[in-house]
């Protein structure tokens, strides 16, 4: 069974130049697109914080490798509706939706897991299991 | 100004209750991909410059 990666999962992966195998939604695509091409990245640069971004030309070319063996499942507007109308019991307010409408592709896909940075959101979403990336890429096991 | 310089925020207090902070810009530099990757970003940075991109 294939595993879910998220945009944290993703921008991980860019980070060590992989191209890992596994299912995500469209979306990611432009989550990892605007998380590059935004605000910034916080780092250390000479032992001063500064945010680090890069231009939308060099995001979208990173995108295309970095999602190259990406199997892409995506959410019908029915199955968004359904997803919204459960969020509603769970109390899922604001940006947390993005997070909850991964849960409900990996779901949908029948992930055997999410490979994410996110654990303390999504463990309250999901009862998938949840993977670091640092785990899944180690020793070359990118799928 | 001086802590704001120095990268920390400045609490504002009315009779000594604290009703704002002033949070300090942090530069932003437009990197290529490579000194991107080789940057060190903690999993915190990652998730909250995602949280950012999405308002």
């Amino acid at each position: 069974m294939s595993v879910y990666l998220d945009t944290s999962a993703m921008i991980r992966a860019r980070k060590l130049n992989l191209q890992p195998e596994g299912i995500t939604r469209t979306h990611t695509l432009a989550e990892f697109y605007s998380t590059l091409t935004g605000t910034g990245v916080l780092t250390m640069v000479e032992g001063q914080e500064k945010k680090e971004k890069i231009s939308p030309k060099r995001a979208a070319a990173a995108a295309r490798e970095t999602f190259s063996k990406i199997t892409f499942v995506d959410l019908t507007t029915a199955d968004v509706f359904e997803s919204l109308e459960r969020a509603v019991a769970e109390n899922v307010q604001g940006r947390n939706i993005h997070d909850w409408l991964h849960c409900a592709a990996a779901e949908k896909a029948k992930c055997a897991a999410i490979v994410t940075l996110n654990f303390s959101d999504f463990s309250a979403m999901t009862n998938l299991p949840l993977v670091n990336p640092a785990k899944q890429f180690s020793a070359g096991r990118v799928a | 100004m001086r802590p704001l310089h120095s990268g920390k925020s400045v609490v504002i207090t009315e009779h000594g209750r604290p009703i704002a902070r002033i949070v300090p810009e942090v530069e932003t530099r437009l990197v290529s991909l490579e000194e991107f990757c080789a940057s060190e970003m903690s999993d915190e940075a990652i998730l909250k410059a995602i949280d950012e991109a999405r308002e």
